[in-house]
């Protein structure tokens, strides 16, 4: 179904960028051309599931595309893992195969060159797996990622509707968020532009050379954008997206400062149970008529001892090696408090940091830190003790110039309105936070990075 | 000994005055629970701060040093003892 929405795309507008590197630009006729073939090629293997470890993104798109029209189901790798864990996440996953881009060479499973596997072949392809799926990896910033097993109908149906956008991409092609956004592009006559790196400087550049209108970002890629922005951001955006992570209200605060004139929207989504619910009101949290609605949506909503649960169409079908749950209601991790008519976001399960028994979000703690001028970045963490079973630490980067001593001194006095276990015990003055697929790593201690006192 | 003293004392007293929002009078010999009425998140702090410093500290060591004096023993325990 992939190939043919990007034949009906090629049919409108076959020269299109469909995406743009600091490469090259490959139109849509390019990439249809590019998935034939290797449709084609997956095909006359019969190979049923297959790995895929690619950097280059418009070769990707057409080994996703290729091997979905050949009833292949796909994995999209982590480029960045080494090499030891590359091999182990093979080995875990079972492939026969993995199409390889130079430089990746995990043991354990057949390698396809990406030459081999896009290079022409005659004859027709005539699936038997109309809908072969794909696997993907959550993003495990608190714990082993998962495999979850997914369908691109479902998928596809999930993906809301604005023609002809030109989106960067800032998420890992790997994660659910990157996968969305390249059907994004797909279905609606987009263009997705992957800038040379995630850095603030490459991200600006990117923006004002390509045109680009729309940008989805975790919450995390936005903190670190702003730090970067001194007064008026240089390009207008139509839209802005934040998902993955807790949207916090100054946060969405200095995005409509920065952005006036901009759509600024919060997506609820996860690797497990899809893109459910964009809000777009310019407030924190979920409205909470969104928990009440019935059957007949994209997703059903409802909190139980303080965490949302969701059952949706667009999600995952099972996790690997466990039953379907598309009928089932999932637990997301996510825990909310209800505040007059909105649910909102305190943190991830698996996040809470239990200080002498007392359950502490590290969200409420960073909220109050950031409050405080002085702070551009800041993650919130338990460290193991004797005493208490953790206490709180913060990481903190400072605005340059900061006196620290001044600055740590502001910051505990900004967190005394905290319950006495949530207060930060350690204050630690960083360079930079510890981040895995975009996201700010929380509930666990970071790895050691140019701690200064 | 000095420069652990001076990190062990510092650390109690601005703890101590954070807490009251008074100059603290702290003495080698202060019991830092029946004195300093320091709580058991104030404690876990000191442990936190001397391990961040020193990479140990007596409490993760499994010993409840109760006064400055038991927490300066734990890293030079021949010269005070």
């Amino acid at each position: 179904m992939l190939i043919d929405l990007l034949r009906a795309s090629a049919d409108r507008d076959p020269d299109r960028p469909l995406v743009v590197t600091d490469a090259r630009s490959v139109s849509v006729a390019e990439v249809l051309a590019e998935s034939k073939a290797v449709a084609a090629q997956l095909s006359r293997r019969g190979i049923p599931r297959i790995g895929c470890l690619i950097d280059d993104v418009a070769s990707l798109v057409a080994v996703i595309c290729g091997a979905a029209a050949a009833g292949t189901e796909i994995c999209v790798l982590p480029t960045y893992l080494d090499a030891g864990a590359l091999d182990e996440l093979v080995a875990s996953l079972g492939h026969p195969a993995v199409v390889v881009e130079s430089g990746h060479r995990p043991a354990g499973a057949d390698l396809l060159s990406l030459g081999e596997v896009t290079a022409p072949l005659p004859g027709s392809v005539s699936a038997t797996e109309p809908d072969p799926g794909l696997l993907i990896l959550t993003t495990g910033t608190t714990g082993q990622p998962k495999a979850t097993h997914h369908k691109w109908s479902r998928l596809v149906s999930g993906v809301a509707s604005d023609h002809g956008a030109t989106w960067l991409l800032t998420y890992n092609v790997n994660q659910f968020a990157g996968i969305q956004l390249l059907l994004h592009v797909i279905v609606n006559d987009g263009t997705v532009v992957v800038p040379a790196s995630r850095r603030p400087t490459d991200v600006i550049e990117a923006i004002g050379r390509h045109g680009i209108t729309h940008v989805s970002g975790t919450p995390t890629f936005w903190r670190l954008l702003l730090v970067q922005t001194d007064e008026a951001f240089p390009v207008a955006l139509e839209q802005i997206t934040l998902g993955g992570e807790v949207v916090p209200a100054d946060l969405l605060d200095r995005l409509h400062q920065m952005f006036p004139d901009t759509r600024i929207t919060h997506i609820y989504a996860g690797t497990e149970f899809g893109s459910v619910i964009a809000v777009s009101d310019g407030l924190p949290g979920l409205p909470m008529d969104l928990l009440s609605r019935g059957e007949g949506g994209r997703a059903q909503l409802k909190v139980v001892d303080g965490e949302l649960h969701v059952r949706s169409s667009v999600g995952m079908i099972s996790y690997v090696g466990g039953s379907d749950v598309t009928t089932e209601w999932i637990a997301t991790g996510d825990l909310v408090e209800v505040v007059g008519d909105r649910a909102m976001f305190v943190g991830r399960i698996n996040d809470r940091i239990n200080v002498a028994g007392t359950k502490v979000s590290p969200h409420a703690i960073e909220e109050a830190v950031y409050a405080v001028d002085g702070v551009e970045l800041a993650a919130a963490y338990g460290k193991p003790n004797p005493i208490t079973g953790s206490i709180v630490v913060v990481d903190v980067v400072a605005s340059p110039g900061q006196d620290l001593d001044a600055l740590k001194q502001a910051i505990r006095a900004g967190c005394a309105k905290l319950p006495l276990p949530a207060r930060p015990r350690l204050i630690r003055f960083v360079d930079a936070l510890d981040r895995r697929g975009g996201k700010t790593l929380r509930g666990v201690a970071p790895t050691n990075m140019g701690v200064s006192r | 000994m000095r420069d652990h003293e001076s990190l062990v004392i510092g650390t109690i007293r601005e703890m101590v005055e954070r807490r009251t929002g008074t100059t603290a009078n702290i003495t080698l010999d202060s019991d830092m629970i029946a004195d300093l009425e320091m709580d058991s998140l104030e404690i876990a702090e000191l442990s936190a701060v001397l391990e961040e410093e020193y990479g140990e500290d007596p409490y993760t060591a499994g010993t409840l040093a109760r006064t400055p004096r038991e927490v300066l023993a734990f890293y030079q325990p021949a010269s005070t003892a």
